[in-house]
């Protein structure tokens, strides 16, 4: 991708540095595409996830005679904040039950669209913090049924499950590439053929007119490649599953008051969130940081606040706990012996931090 | 194939290779989620993010707080102008802008307009320019925001920003700057120039593609309600993961930027100067299109009389340049900016913008003044309306059949 | 938008450009076209007591496609009578260039001038355009 760096041009230009960006904005969009077996012309690159979740969301509202989103209150603050603001006027967010596990109750879902005043239904693929995967085809058929557009933030799925469009059936999805190891700053929003929302950043026209400002030729490059390299990651998923299920045990008999969200739900392979009983994540976090292994606990997109995860108090943590997440992932370059090296670390860190916890 | 001439300065810049080599290590070892403040990773990333934000901030004599990332100044516009608009929509629905901005800011100024705000588009004088007193009298108790460039894209002219500022300062009005060819080229005051908000863009500035910053004013403090929200990043103004890569690019693009800005100025200057000097020597009837003196050191836009646009673009392929603007460039109206300066149609088909910029020499200058004055000359002669100028015909007396 | 390798040719090196003398009553001129809309061609024929254009010159303001069809349009019209010129169609340019869709309006101005200096010569000499 370093390359690409070379690449001047605004892909806009009509001369040949301006199409030499164009080749790789081009070339990059048909490998998203490909991603999720959809048509070029169904990509519309954004500066990321957040980007792409707000742009679902407010367009949907703008393109619609209703103003009620329905969502999963296990969803990433890009989407309930972007649902909050969007519907600050006049509008409403209505959110949907959730089990133990985060999964949401498709009764409910159903029963809300039933009351027919729904614009936008927004629930995730994977759960980000706990891997949880969420019955997105089921969601996609009752959104159907009810003539209600679905919109997906899909930035945990690709390369952890199979994304092909078609099987979802979702109505817009929302891509962010660094988290499949490509750069930061670039996205994208997938549109099912046919769906079409006004513009979210307005201005120049391009992205078809979609999605206004120049072109991250640099980035979207890389979103290209990462999106091709989301199929090695997607081959590579039993191995970090092998890697995860032998932490997962280990950390277990290490004690049984260590519980596992969603332990016995439908999980994506690459990520367990531990609940470390009276040791706050945050404590889990630098502690396993001295020990040399990067973690985080609840959501890393908040973790700059000391605030108990959103994610596990919709899903009935009570609040004590739900500061006690330590959020341990795995990707492509974490080998067995990163597994072991977590394992000696945490299993010190573990009998360090209950000690002094039966101390106090 | 040879690579063309590149003198699109005002479409993009070339990320400058001290640029690219500060970049490459946040791409392997230096990688790291700023947000993330519990480990090592996340701290040399908050730390090289705060270097960055800091290095924009002292360009423009801003504090780094003031500093909000966006994925460009497209975004930046959009956050500006639809933030304020709706966070002091108790306070008036008018906003004032030109029509010579960038297509982003106008855009966004028709969707609100579709929500119910009043938007007036101020003219430009032939120059470019705005005319203070036109500016004045546009000004309404129900004005709340002006958005006005500081350099444009198309004809680089500057507009009288430090005057506009005082203006809206004194009246309390907002004042939002579109400075995405001006940062780093010209120098730029918050303070001293009374700007509220301010668009930057990274590529603009020899950074990468894809950053880009809105300087938000703290005293008197200026709010907005937020275009992308979230996570609550860039204090609940912009969220999103930060593109770490790309803000150590921005931030070294700027510090760049700043120390060269003179130097580079006097070295552009004299150069464009040359460029114009040396084409309208060797051709007649060139037609400047902007106020000479008010504008960017590095843009030229030149009208090339009784020559076809699209036709002079084909005779010049060894250079890479723009008619019209870069983002309309695939369509085949005539620039709105030259439209708003009273340039007739068949003069703005015939226009073409030279950008100059960090790496342009002398030599690139005499190739494309050498190519321009040989292609223009044989299309001129080959041209029915040169012929009939040269026999003395007043080309407004025909009558024309439209078609 | 990539042009033909016979549009870059027509355009690069272009056929009969030029001007016969207006005032000759042999020669026809046609102007269609206007500086407005980003083409102005001017056609010219001159024609022998046979009825036959003996020669053929353009002048055109446009495009690259503009230029070759009018440059094309004269290397068509030399050699043939005055009836046989009027059979030229636009559409018979347009499918020599390979005009791209967004060009057609070339070849049809190229059309308007062949008929245009067509009518010019006809006037002069007081014949009726061919109905």
């Amino acid at each position: 991708m370093t390359d690409l760096l070379e690449v001047g041009g605004n892909a806009s230009s009509t001369h040949s540095f301006g199409q030499d960006a164009r080749m790789v904005v081009d070339g990059a969009r048909r490998q998203v595409a490909q991603l999720f077996d959809v048509r070029p012309e169904q990509v519309v690159f954004t500066s990321g996830g957040t980007e792409s979740n707000n742009m679902a969301i407010f367009g949907a509202l703008a393109a619609s005679a209703h103003k009620r989103i329905v969502t999963s209150p296990t969803e990433h603050h890009a989407v309930l904040h972007a649902a909050t603001a969007a519907t600050q006027n006049g509008g409403r967010v209505s959110a949907l039950k959730v089990d133990r596990n985060g999964l949401i109750d498709l009764t409910h879902l159903r029963a809300l669209l039933a009351e027919g005043d729904v614009a936008l239904v927004s629930v995730m693929a994977v759960n980000n913090e706990t891997g949880l995967l969420q019955p997105v085809a089921d969601i996609a058929a009752a959104c159907r049924a009810a003539g209600v557009l679905y919109h997906v933030d899909a930035v945990q799925a690709p390369g952890k499950i199979p994304t092909r469009l078609a099987d979802w059936g979702a109505d817009m999805v929302s891509v962010s590439f660094h988290k499949l190891g490509g750069p930061k700053g670039v996205g994208a929003l997938i549109f099912r053929a046919g769906v079409n929302i006004p513009a979210f950043i307005h201005g120049g026209g391009q992205e078809r007119g979609r999605r206004g400002g120049t072109e991250n030729t640099l980035a979207i490059g890389g979103a290209g490649l990462a999106a091709e390299l989301a199929a090695e990651s997607l081959a590579d998923m039993p191995r970090l599953k092998r890697l995860r299920d032998t932490v997962e045990g280990a950390v277990k008999r290490l004690s049984n008051e260590i519980e596992i969200v969603a332990e016995g739900a439908e999980r994506a392979g690459h990520v367990s969130c531990f609940i470390l009983p009276g040791i706050a994540g945050d404590s889990a976090v630098m502690a396993m940081d001295m020990e040399g292994v990067a973690v985080s606990s609840g959501s890393a997109c908040s973790s700059g606040r000391v605030t108990p995860s959103h994610v596990l108090m919709a899903q009935g943590y009570p609040e004590e706990v739900a500061k006690c997440s330590l959020r341990v992932s795995w990707g492509w370059n974490n080998t067995e012996a990163d597994a072991d090296t977590f394992v000696q670390a945490f299993t010190k860190v573990w009998h360090r931090l209950n000690k002094e916890n039966t101390r106090n | 194939m040879k690579k063309p001439v590149y003198l699109d300065y005002q479409a993009t810049t070339p990320t400058d290779p001290r640029v690219v080599d500060y970049m490459v290590p946040f791409f392997y070892e230096k990688f790291g989620n700023p947000h993330s403040r519990s480990h090592v990773y996340g701290w040399n990333a908050e730390a090289e993010v705060e270097a960055a934000r800091a290095k924009v901030a002292a360009v423009i004599g801003a504090d780094p707080k003031e500093i909000v990332f966006t994925s460009g100044a497209t975004e930046s516009n959009n956050t500006a102008i639809k933030g304020i608009a709706s966070f002091y929509k108790d306070q008036g629905n008018h906003i004032i802008t030109v029509q010579t901005e960038h297509k982003c800011v106008l855009d966004t100024c028709r969707h609100l307009e579709q929500e119910g705000f009043d938007v007036t588009y101020l003219p430009v004088e032939a120059n470019g320019l705005l005319d203070m007193e036109k500016f004045k009298s546009a000004i309404t108790d129900k004005t709340i925001l002006v958005s006005v460039m500081a350099a444009n894209n198309e004809i680089g002219v500057l507009q009288p920003i430090a005057e506009i500022g005082a203006i809206c300062r004194e009246k309390g009005i907002k004042f939002h700057t579109d400075a995405a060819q001006a940062f780093g080229k010209i120098p730029l005051d918050v303070d001293a120039m009374n700007i509220d908000l301010l668009s930057i863009s990274g590529h603009k500035v020899y950074g990468p593609q894809g950053i880009g910053a809105l300087y938000v004013r703290r005293k008197p403090r200026v709010r907005l309600n937020a275009l992308i929200n979230g996570g609550g990043q860039e204090r609940g103004m912009r969220s999103g993961t930060l593109p770490l890569a790309l803000i150590a690019g921005f931030g070294k693009a700027a510090e760049i930027a700043q120390a060269e800005m003179a130097e580079e100025h006097t070295r552009l200057l004299k150069l464009r100067e040359y460029m114009y000097e040396e084409i309208t020597k060797r051709l007649p009837a060139i037609i400047l299109n902007g106020d000479r003196e008010q504008r960017l050191a590095g843009n030229l836009n030149l009208s090339f009389s009784y020559v076809e646009g699209e036709s002079l673009m084909m005779a010049i392929k060894e250079l890479a340049v723009s008619s019209g603007s870069a983002c309309t460039s695939a369509s085949l109206e005539p620039s709105y900016v030259l439209r708003a300066l009273g340039v007739e149609d068949e003069l703005a088909h015939s226009s073409i913008r030279f950008g100059l910029g960090r790496f342009t020499t002398k030599e690139d200058v005499d190739f494309a003044v050498n190519l321009l004055a040989d292609k223009v000359q044989k299309l001129r002669e080959m041209s029915p309306l040169w012929e009939m100028v040269q026999e003395g015909v007043d080309l407004k007396s025909v009558k024309w059949a439209a078609h | 938008m990539a042009y033909s390798t016979k549009v870059i040719d027509h355009y690069e090196n272009p056929r009969n450009v030029g001007a016969l003398d207006k005032n000759d009553p042999t020669v026809g001129t046609g102007l269609v076209g206007a500086p407005a809309c980003g083409d102005v061609m001017k056609l010219q024929i001159k024609v022998n007591d046979d009825g036959v254009i003996e020669d053929a010159k353009f002048k055109t303001f446009g495009c690259g496609s503009a230029i070759a069809s009018s440059s094309l349009a004269t290397e068509l019209l030399k050699g043939r009578t005055l009836d046989e010129a009027t059979t030229i169609k636009n559409s018979d340019i347009a499918a020599e260039l390979a005009l791209p869709p967004v060009k057609i309006h070339c070849s049809v101005l190229a059309e308007d001038a062949i008929r245009a200096a067509i009518a010019d010569y006809q006037a002069k000499k007081g014949l009726k355009a061919s109905a």
